[in-house]
Formats: C-alpha cells, structure tokens, sequence
C-alpha cells in the first residue's frame, strides 16, 4: 500500500516539475509571442534612429522614416488579414505618427533647404512618392479591416487614425507638389 | 498649460504613455514634466507585474473531500466561532478514515487536480478566448510605444547633443524594460534585449559622441556616463539574483555599460588635453 502510495505521488510530482519546467503561464506565452512578433518593427526603430544620429540632413531624416515605416506597414496589412483590429490600432498609430511627426516635418525642412534644380532635388521626389505610397496603402488597408462587435471598443480608435488620414496626404502631397515647381 | 494641469491630464488619462497633444507640447517645453511623465508611465507599465496572493482553494477542496463524507463535518466558522477546532474536537467530529486510506485518497484528489489542471492549460476553448477578447483589448506593447515615441524625439532633436541625449533615454527605457522581464522572459527574449542594447550604446552612444564637438563633450557625455554607470550597477545586481539562463543578458548589459562608461569618461578626457 505504501509503495503504490509513493508511486503515485512520485507521477504527480514528475508530472508537475516537467509541466512547470518547460512552459510558461498564458500571460507570459503571450508577452514572449509579442516581443517576438515586435522585434522587427523594435529593429527597425532602432535602425532609424542610428542612421539619423549622426546626420543633420533633414532629408536623410525623412528618409530613414520612410525606410523605418515599411515595416509597420507589412504589419498593419497581416493585422488587417488576420481581422486583428486591436494590433491595426495599435501599429497604425506608431505609423501614423511617424509619417506626421518624422517624416512630413523632416520633408518640409528638406523642402527649404534643397533649392528648385539642385542634384538633390529628385531624392527629395523620391523620398516624398514612398512616403505617399506608404500613406496610401496604410489608408488603403484601414478600410478594408472589418471591426466586428467583439471590438467595438477599438472602433472609435480606428476611425480617428482613419479620420486623420487625408490631411497627412494632403501635406505629402503639397510637399510634392512644390519639389516639383 | 501649467505643470499641475498637465500632471492631472496625465494622471486622469487611460495610457499615460501617448499624452494628448496639448499635453504633449507642454512635455516638450517642461523638463521636470517629462521625467514626471516618465517616472508615472514607468509605474503604470509595471503594475502589471504586481503579484496576486495564491489560492487556497485547492486545500480547502481536499478538506471539503476529507470532511465531507456522509456530510458529518461542518465548519467551525459558520456558527460564528472565532476558534478553530481542537484535534480532539476535530477528531471527534470527523468520519474515521484508516491513514493510509486517507493519504491514498489525497494523491488521487492530486492527481486528478494536476491533470485537470494540465489539461486546462494545455488546451484553452474558443470561448474561452473570447471572453477575454471581449472583456480588454490587449495593453499596447510598452517596448514598442517607448520605442516609437524615442525615435521620434531623436528625429526631431536639432543637434547631435540633443540627439545623443535621447538616445540616452532610449538606453536607459531598454534597460528598465529589461530588468522588469528578467524573472518572467524566456532567455531567448532576454537576449536579444542584450543584443539591442548593445547596439545603442557602442554603435549609437559611443559612436555618436565621437563626432561631438570637443567642446560639448563635458556637457553631453558627462551625465550619459553617469547614466550609464548607474545601468552597470543595477543590471550587476539583477544578474546576481536572477536565475542562470537569465542572469547571462544581464550581464551582458552591465558590460556594455561598462565599456561605455570608459569610452565615454576617454572622450571627456580628450577633450580636456591641450
């Protein structure tokens, strides 16, 4: 009796060390999952950021965030195919904010600063085109998401990025639009 | 807007982490604002991490199956008496059970509970998972929102010292983020913390204040050092106390400050030689 007594209690005690060994709770598996889901857009942050130290271009600026904003674009678009409005809000924002705050207010600078003619002038095309590029499909994407009752929550979210949308094209666009006078 | 107005909006705000823009424009121009910002957006990412009290309910299930056959036990608590029973009284009270019968019946109730559990934990339901998505949607990611925000600061920073600045804060943001997933990240995660941080600091900070003028360099470099040294200590600390697989990363971050803290305090000394 003893010994099926002990035999028992050796399998629940092996049972539970290998179970708490080899897995974490659902909130860590979660935290773990996103990080690595994450760590490319976090890369590319960083990368932006280190090419734009050393450069008072504001030109070179706007470009490392376009170059920084693709990324969070490929991941706005799976989001919008998985049907995951909570990440779409979420990137979207970090997108948007970084076409508005980095990118349109570098190109204006950039704008001031290379005159009408210069060799510079069809890298500043350039730079605005995928910028627009990268706005549009963003928008493009937004409104393809269908935002079911489960996130209605998000919803108001969604529609304040979507809502900001036009006039942050409407600045690339005028950028352009004087590059090209 | 005043210090107070903004501190209130700040501490009335759902995620103190993206301030409203009236808000924001005043982080810009107030110093003392944005290390309060910082400090409060620190705390509300880690209350997360505050651990809940264990469950006795486990307990009180193989005392309710101890107890409870035939219904004779009742509990002491329910006519109002403060004490809990004597042995004796208990004894007296409780069905006999022969001791190894009773141990045998407890392994079972174990067994069971720990394959339950195991079962529930392997396997969560559709229903499940949507209460949960139905209850929140996800907290944003503390890293990724810090992040962007920092790279954002540093492309609109007007000169290398402002930039090298931020970038500071970049680096001392890692770090904290580090140290918080030191006792629940997997190595794996931890890990390539180590690796980004390490860029920052050698490629970005170290890099970037060679370029500085020789002049700034005091100014600049002197409180990043500082910083730095402080990252040292404190991830030298974490690493002692956190498990093997953990403590690695950490201290690779304490040797990344380091090595920065000299490169730095080299450049100030530079720029003191004639």
């Amino acid at each position: 009796m003893t010994r099926r007594l002990f035999l028992t209690l050796f399998f629940v005690a092996l049972a539970v060390s290998t179970h708490t060994a080899h897995s974490q709770t659902p909130i860590q598996d979660a935290e773990a999952a996103r990080f690595h889901r994450n760590l490319a857009l976090i890369e590319a942050l960083v990368e932006s950021s280190l090419k734009q130290l050393n450069t008072e271009e504001p030109l070179a600026r706007a470009e490392a965030c376009v170059e920084a904003a693709r990324p969070f674009l490929l991941e706005v678009q799976a989001a919008v195919e998985q049907r995951d409005p909570a990440r779409t809000a979420e990137l979207g924002r970090h997108l948007q904010d970084m076409l508005e705050r980095g990118v349109v207010a570098n190109l204006r600078a950039a704008r001031q600063q290379i005159p009408r003619g210069s060799a510079e002038e069809p890298r500043l095309r350039q730079v605005i085109k995928r910028a627009i590029t990268v706005s549009e499909t963003f928008s493009a994407a937004l409104r393809d998401l269908p935002v079911s009752e489960d996130a209605a929550e998000i919803r108001p979210v969604l529609e304040e990025i979507l809502h900001k949308q036009p006039a942050l094209e409407k600045a690339l666009r005028g950028t352009l639009a004087v590059a090209i006078q | 807007m005043n210090c107070d107005r903004a501190k209130t909006l700040l501490m009335g705000s759902h995620d103190p982490s993206r301030p409203a823009n009236e808000v924001a424009a005043h982080l810009e121009q107030c110093a003392a604002c944005r290390n309060w910002h910082e400090g409060l957006v620190r705390i509300e990412r880690r209350i997360t991490q505050i651990s809940v009290p264990r469950s006795q309910a486990k307990r009180e299930l193989v005392r309710t199956l101890l107890a409870g056959k035939g219904g004779e036990w009742e509990d002491p608590s329910a006519d109002g008496v403060a004490s809990s029973p004597t042995q004796d009284e208990t004894a007296s009270r409780f069905p006999t059970i022969p001791l190894h019968h009773a141990l045998t019946l407890m392994a079972a109730t174990v067994l069971l509970a720990v394959g339950g559990w195991l079962l529930l934990a392997r396997s969560p339901t559709p229903q499940m998972a949507t209460v949960v998505v139905r209850r929140a949607p996800p907290r944003p990611d503390p890293l990724l929102t810090q992040f962007s925000e920092n790279h954002l600061r540093l492309t609109q920073a007007r000169s290398l010292g402002e930039r090298l600045e931020e970038l500071g804060r970049f680096v001392d943001h890692l770090h904290d983020y580090t140290r918080d997933q030191t006792i629940s990240a997997e190595p794996a995660t931890l890990h390539n913390l180590a690796r980004i941080y390490d860029r920052l600091v050698s490629e970005g900070m170290v890099r970037g204040a060679r370029t500085l003028k020789p002049l700034e360099r005091e100014k600049v470099l002197a409180p990043l050092a500082e910083r730095l040294a402080r990252v040292e200590e404190d991830a030298e600390r974490w690493a002692r106390a956190a498990a093997p697989n953990s403590a690695e990363p950490m201290r690779q971050i304490a040797a990344v400050a380091r090595l920065g803290t000299r490169q730095l305090h080299a450049l100030i000394r530079e720029e003191g030689t004639p």
